[in-house]
């Protein structure tokens, strides 16, 4: 019986390593192909030199991004332009959803094994860089000259003095205005205002019609709408000073730019969160925005498109933003939906700038990209797109309205997660009304000073 | 009133409250049907469940994706990674169950708190640790990592499900067994397979249908476009930047479930007879 027993144990440990075994046969061989990037030797690389170009071993990249099928289209496009161009390296694609697209950077971050050209999203940027994740742009062979040096040095840089992710496209905060019903009620957003003319204009519009609503906007874009957009009109500088780890913001500042919050939701001015929050960022499948209920949509340059696109039956423009009559700084930058890095463990990082280099500079690339990733970076590929019909007037408006101001990028530890959680959360305690501001200001500097005194 | 129609009185009440009940379950694949037709317009701006007219170009349109890559491939991967997956986690899980339940060997007790406590871990904490396996085993972007899971019983739900329905089968039957001579084995798969057969199905099933849904392991252990799975493959075109063509979303939607459908019909006598004799609901 022992024996049995014993005999028992053997087979079903043998039945299972059999498994496993002719798991990994079947695997390694064809798994070869498919991700590794490691430089494999072709058989006749020795016998092509007589050709003018010079012998490359064949490299292959792996190049991730999230987006739509546009987006995908055009980036598949461009790859293979420069794949005719570059017969010897090959780009392999990964793209997706955005949905979980950080979770598995992280993921693959953490175990060595992100594909060499990746898509940054810009509020995680600073974090990979500060984790040196990524590779230093500067030391490779990209050429940045169409680029604005103001504007690389805002976005990408990182305060280090070297592009560590370029800026994929021009963006900025944007204000979607439905002229129609704006002219209809009377409200000019094409003209300097300040912030408390927002609230004005709130009741004017809920005095028009209590169905209607000034503003827009969605938690995620509104809270650095005001928050953080005050704090660099306020004092010119981010909420954090991350050289030496404390706030520029004081209590007082906070106070009132919650106030202002408070105000909003108050007087009906924004439409409710606990309302908004039904789309998240999906702010154009909201019907009242389809049927022209709203005046004005706060979010980004770079979704401007789609909303004007969610009701065709209406006018858009973009409308100016609101700043502090004694502002030290105008506070609206001009940044990027998104970067592009290298890896910096990447073991092909020349090939790789080579691609980026082409996807930047090269003419027919820009033509084929348009303007799936916002209005392109550079002065010569915007020129491009409107040329050739692509760029889209309305976001053509807003990236240009957005270009007066003389703000300078926040990017850092005041846009790091930790710190936009403790913010969203103030947002959120005062737009419910379940605290007053100045409850709320306190409880902001104490937890922001708590995470400083952890880094 | 007779008796009579009293009696079909009272059935064609029950019927009609059963068809609104059905009706209500089934109206958001209704919707999501309907809405393949709609344009997004008529999805986002109007409450009417039939759309203005129907055109099967969503259908064909959405079948393709970007990249050359139409979703006939996305569903061969998807049945390539979920059908061995499902069988080797029911045929481990089973084995596994056997020795847990029918064996005494030194630290049982342990392994089996073990088991017990793998259940409790959430995915969120083990997947970076199981990324680190699977990429030192020289595995990701492949369907190994859910194969490799599946064979070395590492879905510890499942284990402790059969093991609970096997604890309820009376070892009498197991002796009986020996006595006429049968072999460990032989026990297993003659005598006790058979009366399994209930809960394996709804490991089974169950195991086919998560995996099916499953969105974030796919994600993280998959790569390339070419080998993404259904899940993946809808969110390809839905992004907050561009236009979405929801026509041709829901359209893929609809197809997507129809494999899960056509389970369900076919095994329906299974979920039943699974979710009355395990408790295990869907």
């Amino acid at each position: 019986m022992k024996l049995k027993k014993i005999m028992a144990v053997i087979l079903a440990a043998s039945m299972m390593m059999s498994l496993a075994a002719c798991s990994n046969s079947t695997d390694s061989a064809e798994k070869a192909p498919s991700n590794d990037t490691t430089v494999t030797k072709a058989p006749d690389a020795g016998t092509n030199t007589s050709d003018a170009e010079e012998a490359h071993d064949p490299v292959s990249l792996r190049f991730s991004w999230w987006g739509g099928d546009a987006r995908h289209e055009a980036t598949l496009a461009v790859i293979d332009l420069f794949e005719k161009e570059y017969p010897w390296i090959t780009i392999e694609a990964e793209y997706g959803a955005q949905d979980g697209y950080n979770d598995k950077l992280m993921t693959q971050f953490a175990s060595g094994t992100a594909p060499d050209i990746i898509q940054l999203e810009t509020g995680a940027a600073p974090e990979y860089y500060a984790q040196e994740q990524l590779l230093d742009l500067s030391s490779t062979s990209i050429d940045f000259s169409n680029f604005d040096p103001t504007f690389l040095e805002n976005n990408g840089q990182f305060g280090s003095g070297s592009q560590y992710a370029i800026p994929m496209g021009k963006a900025g905060t944007a204000i979607v205005v439905n002229k129609d019903l704006a002219d209809k009620i009377g409200i000019d957003f094409t003209k300097p205002y300040d912030w408390n003319q927002l609230i004005e204009w709130g009741k004017q519009v809920q005095a028009y019609d209590p169905s209607l609503y000034l503003i827009s906007g969605n938690e995620t874009y509104m809270m650095p709408f005001i928050l953080r957009a005050m704090a660099r009109q306020m004092n010119g500088l981010p909420i954090i000073n991350d050289a030496d780890n404390t706030l520029n913001m004081t209590e007082e500042q906070f106070t009132q730019a919650l106030e202002f919050i408070k105000q909003l939701y108050e007087n009906n001015v924004a439409v409710p969160l606990s309302y908004m929050a039904t789309y998240g960022v999906n702010n154009q499948d909201d019907p009242n925005w389809i049927a022209g209920k709203y005046v004005a949509y706060v979010g980004y340059t770079s979704s401007a498109d789609v909303m004007q696109a969610a009701n065709p039956n209406a006018n858009y423009i973009a409308g100016n933003l609101p700043v502090f009559a004694d502002r030290k700084s105008d506070g609206w930058v001009n940044d990027c939906p998104q970067y592009v890095g290298i890896y910096a463990k990447s073991k092909n990082p020349e090939e790789a700038a080579l691609f980026l280099d082409f996807f930047f500079n090269n003419e027919e690339a820009m033509k084929t990209l348009g303007t799936v990733r916002s209005v392109p970076p550079t002065e010569k590929a915007q020129k491009i797109t409107l040329e050739s019909g692509k760029l889209n007037p309305l976001t053509k408006m807003a990236v240009d309205v957005s270009m007066q101001y003389n703000g300078k990028s926040d990017s850092g530890k005041t846009t790091s997660a930790e710190v936009s959680a403790i913010l969203c959360t103030a947002y959120e305690n005062v737009a419910f009304g379940e605290k007053t501001p100045a409850e709320e200001a306190k409880e902001i500097v104490s937890l922001i000073n708590d995470y400083l005194a952890a880094q | 009133m007779s008796k009579k129609t009293k009696k079909k009185m009272r059935e064609a009440f029950a019927y009609a409250r059963l068809i609104i009940l059905g009706l209500i379950m089934v109206y958001p694949l209704l919707w999501m049907f309907f809405a393949s037709f709609k344009s997004n317009e008529e999805i986002f701006g109007s409450l009417r469940l039939l759309p203005k007219s129907f055109s099967l170009q969503p259908y064909i349109d959405g079948w393709s994706s970007a990249g050359g890559i139409n979703y006939g491939k996305f569903f061969f991967n998807t049945f390539v990674l979920v059908i061995p997956t499902t069988l080797l986690t029911v045929l481990s899980s089973t084995l596994v169950a056997y020795g847990f339940t029918r064996f005494n060997f030194k630290g049982k007790k342990q392994l089996f708190g073990l088991l017990i406590s793998t259940l409790m871990l959430p995915n969120a904490v083990i997947i970076i640790p199981r990324y680190t396996i699977f990429r030192t085993l020289n595995v990701i972007d492949t369907y190994w990592p859910f194969y490799l899971a599946a064979v070395f019983a590492c879905y510890p739900f499942f284990t402790y499900m059969l093991i609970q329905f096997m604890r309820g089968l009376p070892y009498d039957l197991d002796e009986s067994a020996y006595i006429d001579g049968c072999g460990t084995f032989r026990v297993l798969y003659q005598i006790l397979l058979p009366l399994l057969k209930p809960a394996i199905f709804s490991a089974g099933l169950f195991q086919f249908l998560w995996t099916y849904n499953d969105y974030f392991n796919s994600l993280i252990y998959i790569n390339s476009v070419k080998k993404f799975t259904i899940s993946l493959a809808l969110r390809l075109s839905i992004d907050a930047e561009t236009v979405v063509q929801w026509n041709q979303v829901m359209a893929m939607a609809c197809v997507a479930v129809i494999p899960v459908v056509i389970l369900f019909f076919v095994a329906q006598k299974y979920f039943v007879e699974g979710v009355s004799t395990t408790g295990l609901k869907g």
